[in-house]
């Protein structure tokens, strides 16, 4: 317990708090204290410390009215320049009398301290605002117009403020705006001036203007806080002229806004609250470090802001409390109009997309058998699809322009169905020109590949490998293609397949990036980064040594999406060994995660099945190159088959290895490919396969043979007894030589 | 209290954390400023653990093993989070010392810690029964502890300084506004003008004593004003 009862423990405590001006050199003077030295005035309170003195609130008992007294800065007391100065500054603020600007009475010097007196403001400062956060924008809005005023006012005298802050903008009970302060900041620093020699040499200016900086930037007491400084205040001090002023209030401005000072990279304030995006530009242009580009007239300033609040006042559609209701009504009205208008043009472009498919469908009917199509016909499909997809896509354009505007003039309260309009449509006319493009250059390649002299991949039963005898003389036009067509439809096909992939692969990572690995088609826009490498050397069996380099790698694709590879390469005698593997980054395990490869196989076979199936015989890649797929008769070959086909290329790409590309080198192995093939082919369409080889070879399927159960076995056995007849190395077979088709059209 | 003030030594202002790295070091100066510090402050500790219900020479063990431990080499570990305040160091590290330490040595020793400080426990003891039951934690109430020690050492440095203080201290905390300078000139025979003056002054004094005081117990002097703040808080509770 204190000594002496009567003490109250917390008032003691507050009278710690009480002066926030104390800092152990300079304590503010109390009221008593100077109250004797202006015998005119009843000094009231202390108000606190501003930038460059004291100020104290105080009765002119002649008047009987309130005053601002201001004591500068003590320090000054014994300059007599100063004094000079000081009168001469005075006596032009007391000029500046304008509603905004903080009228000065009176100014003088006694008993050694130089005071102001000057109009008092009953209200807050600006600063006591802002301590609570931010302001609404309308209040910001209203005040800035008021202190450009006041600015202006001062500039045509020729008065740069230079300390503009909030400390130093006042508003009154009214909410009227008084600046205060004006030019205070030149006199004080005016003395640097005098201090030094009386040479007038650019050397000693410069020298004077450094130490005025100086004194400016390290008191800071003295001068104010520098986040209101522009930059040339502190740069090139002697330069400073009404802008600075300018960009002081852009930072003022933007502190009211957001509650928080500019930065050197700070955000436009738009971003930060909910405000018109026309306001960044004012305030951007207000804190442009180059004089130049600043405003360069505070009116200026003000008209730009006040026809932003002119135009919020007519826009209704901010503030329909102004609006009576039956303006309101009809604004409502016209909202929804135009958006139901939007909505239903919205379905334009599905109609596109409609009849682009349609033109499609037309394409591929008019195809024949063998795959060709009178260019007429063709014309006129694509035509038909192009145009659909441009009228789809015009109309919805349009549409979506109108459900756009009515949304954001109108505020139609139904609104969040449109948006949902607006967000479903944007891929819809993404898609159709993805589409129409897609459309033409598949029709484009493959009125290049039209070419009349295709060669069949594989008569898709043995029978190619059997010697021709007349009647059976396989279909005309067809020659057993070689390797490197099929490698370069394959090389094409897969190459397909990876871009048209690709953007589907980055939509799910997009999505979920656990999902899928991310890896750009032809290794594009992919980095690798060596994260961890260490070597070892692992003991052989044999007792060699072999070295191995462990690395951890990170590849980025399209700088987005990261992954860490464990590689270990091995170098061992002559050889070098790599093994990659995906790895968790943070538990560096091995992990498996789907690959765009893994998307890609199970798209290119369902491709390949349904493109060798359908009425192109072929897939793009080997329209390409002018190979077609057909049974033994040149006939087109089914769903199943193609189906069988291809898993038959699995299976024999891990029996044979490249088994089924090699299959091109000899027939022998080819043959084995199609026994392999036969074999997947599925029971339903055995009686198509049984069909085909009872035509070809003109008598009955042999049911004696032994084989497996079911139809599928008798065709199985059948080829497979051909394939004995075909290892017999007696004869060989010659080769037909190709035959022209007639080029149509 | 009966705390042997020391001959103000060059730690007398210095802030307390270069006092602990100079004790730390073996300035047996500065370990007897520490000892200073520690001898303002220890009442709110002693009353601390009182409330966390231990017996009165249980406390007194404390407090004085405590202060032996912070002497030794492994008692001054600044914790950067207390931001260099004495204040909530001394709690901490007490809090860690009853955890862990004190258990061991008051094992070994049996109650007979070696008496570093002459203290004045009674005065400790003055009043703690007499506390209102106080729903408050005994942490917030180790701050208004804490806040009257300061509060204390202040007004017995003043009292010692200034002459007359005791009659002058009622004025200390009463806002300006309300007295009547007419009646202290009367008391004090002096014309008012000299007694607003001579009011004005003991406030600054006292206001300046204060800062210094509280400064002292922090690391960084621009958060004494947040420093008070809490403080003040903590008494008005």
């Amino acid at each position: 317990m204190p000594a002496g009862g009567q003490l109250c423990p917390s008032c003691l405590m507050a009278q710690g708090m009480a002066s926030e001006a104390f800092d152990g050199k300079r304590p503010v003077p109390e009221p008593e204290e100077i109250a004797d030295k202006f015998p005119q005035f009843e000094i009231l309170e202390c108000l606190g410390r501003g930038g460059m003195g004291v100020v104290y609130k105080a009765r002119q008992k002649s008047l009987n009215r309130l005053v601002a007294i201001k004591i500068l800065a003590p320090e000054r007391e014994h300059d007599a320049r100063f004094a000079e100065r000081f009168a001469r500054e005075a006596e032009l603020l007391a000029k500046l009398s304008h509603p905004h600007i903080v009228t000065i009475h009176d100014f003088g010097e006694t008993g050694g301290l130089y005071f102001l007196v000057m109009e008092f403001v009953d209200g807050v400062s600006l600063r006591d605002l802002l301590r609570e956060g931010k302001l609404d924008p309308e209040q910001a809005l209203a005040i800035v117009p008021e202190i450009c005023d006041a600015l202006q006012f001062a500039h045509d005298h020729g008065i740069v403020h230079r300390d503009i802050k909030p400390e130093n903008i006042l508003l009154d009970r009214r909410g009227r705006v008084k600046v205060a302060d004006f030019g205070l900041a030149k006199i004080v620093a005016a003395v640097c001036d005098r201090r030094n020699s009386e040479e007038e040499s650019l050397r000693r200016s410069q020298t004077a203007a450094t130490a005025a900086a100086a004194e400016l930037t390290e008191a800071g007491k003295i001068m104010g806080t520098p986040s209101y400084m522009a930059p040339e205040q502190t740069e090139h001090p002697g330069d400073v002229d009404h802008r600075a002023d300018i960009y002081a209030l852009g930072v003022v401005f933007y502190q009211m806004l957001t509650g928080e000072l500019p930065k050197d990279d700070f955000v436009p304030p738009s971003k930060k609250v909910q405000i018109d995006v026309r306001l960044d530009e004012i305030v951007l242009r207000a804190l442009e470090k180059n004089p130049g580009l600043r405003y360069q007239q505070a009116s200026l300033l003000k008209t730009q802001v006040e026809t932003i609040l002119q135009d919020d006042k007519n826009g209704a559609p901010d503030e329909p409390d102004r609006l009576d209701a039956g303006a309101r009504a009809a604004v409502l009205r016209t909202g929804r109009n135009l958006a139901v208008i939007g909505a239903l043009l919205q379905l334009a472009p599905i109609f596109g997309l409609l009849g682009t498919v349609w033109g499609m469908i037309q394409a591929f009917a008019a195809l024949n058998a063998q795959g060709v199509a009178d260019a007429n016909t063709l014309a006129t499909a694509i035509g038909h699809a192009l145009t659909s997809t441009a009228i789809g896509m015009a109309v919805g354009v349009v549409g979506l322009a109108l459900l756009c505007i009515s949304l954001m003039r109108s505020r139609y309260r139904a609104k969040w169905f449109f948006w949902f309009l607006v967000i479903y449509s944007w891929p819809l006319l993404f898609l159709m020109p993805v589409f129409g493009t897609a459309f033409g250059i598949f029709f484009l390649i493959y009125c290049l590949s039209r070419r009349g002299d295709f060669g069949i991949e594989t008569n898709f039963t043995a029978k190619s490998e059997a010697p021709f005898s007349r009647n059976e003389l396989p279909p005309p036009g067809t020659a057993y293609a070689g390797f490197w067509k099929r490698f370069l439809a394959v090389i094409i096909d897969y190459t397909l397949v990876s871009v048209a992939v690709f953007p589907f692969v980055v939509i799910m990572a997009s999505i979920a990036p656990e999902s899928v690995v991310v890896s750009v088609p032809f290794g594009l826009f992919t980095t690798e980064r060596l994260v961890e490498s260490k070597q070892a050397e692992r003991k052989n069996a044999d007792g060699s040594t072999t070295v191995v380099d462990h690395r951890i790698v990170e590849v980025t694709a399209l700088g987005r999406w990261k992954y860490l590879y464990r590689e270990e390469i091995e170098h061992s005698a002559g050889k070098e060994e790599t093994a990659k593997h995906l790895i968790d980054p943070s538990s560096r395990k091995n992990i498996k995660i789907t690959t765009a490869w893994d998307i890609e196989i199970w798209v290119l076979m369902i491709y390949w099945i349904l493109m060798e199936s359908s009425a192109c015989q072929a897939s793009v890649g080997k329209m390409i190159v002018g190979i077609r797929v057909c049974d033994s008769q040149g006939r087109r070959i089914g769903v199943a088959r193609a189906a069988g086909r291809n898993a038959s290329k699995l299976v024999s790409a891990a029996t044979l290895m490249i088994g089924f590309l090699m299959a091109g080198w000899t027939r022998k192995k080819q043959a084995l490919h199609d026994i392999i093939s036969d074999c997947c082919v599925t029971t339903a369409v055995a009686g198509d396969l049984a069909g085909n080889i009872q035509g070809l070879s003109g008598k009955a399927a042999d049911p004696s043979v032994p084989g497996r159960a079911g139809d599928a076995s008798s065709a199985g056995a059948q080829t497979t007894a051909r394939a004995g007849r075909m290892c017999s190395p007696e004869k060989k077979a010659p080769v037909p030589r190709p035959i022209q088709l007639r080029s149509s059209g | 209290m009966q705390v042997r003030d020391a001959k103000p030594t060059l730690f007398a202002t210095t802030r307390w954390t270069l006092v602990c790295d100079a004790a730390r070091g073996g300035d047996t100066g500065a370990s007897e400023a520490l000892g200073v510090l520690f001898g303002t402050y220890w009442q709110p500790l002693y009353r601390y653990i009182r409330r966390l219900g231990q017996s009165a020479q249980d406390a007194e063990d404390l407090v004085q093993g405590f202060f032996a431990h912070l002497l030794s080499q492994n008692g001054l570990r600044l914790a950067d989070r207390d931001r260099g305040r004495f204040r909530a160091f001394l709690l901490g590290s007490l809090k860690n010392y009853m955890a862990n330490d004190w258990q061991r040595e008051h094992r070994l020793k049996r109650g007979g810690f070696a008496t570093h400080l002459s203290i004045d426990w009674k005065n400790a003891e003055t009043g703690l029964g007499l506390e209102p039951e106080d729903c408050r934690s005994p942490d917030r109430l180790y701050d208004r502890d804490w806040a009257m020690s300061l509060l204390d050492k202040v007004l017995d440095d003043l009292a010692r300084e200034e002459k007359d203080f005791a009659r002058w201290k009622p004025f200390l905390s009463v806002r300006s506004a309300s007295l009547s300078y007419a009646k202290i000139a009367e008391d004090f025979g002096m014309t008012e003008g000299a007694a607003r003056v001579a009011v004005h002054r003991l406030r600054k004094r006292y206001r300046q004593r204060l800062r210094d005081e509280i400064g002292r117990t922090l690391a960084d002097g621009q958060l004494v004003e947040e420093e008070i703040r809490s403080l003040f808080a903590a008494l008005s509770e």
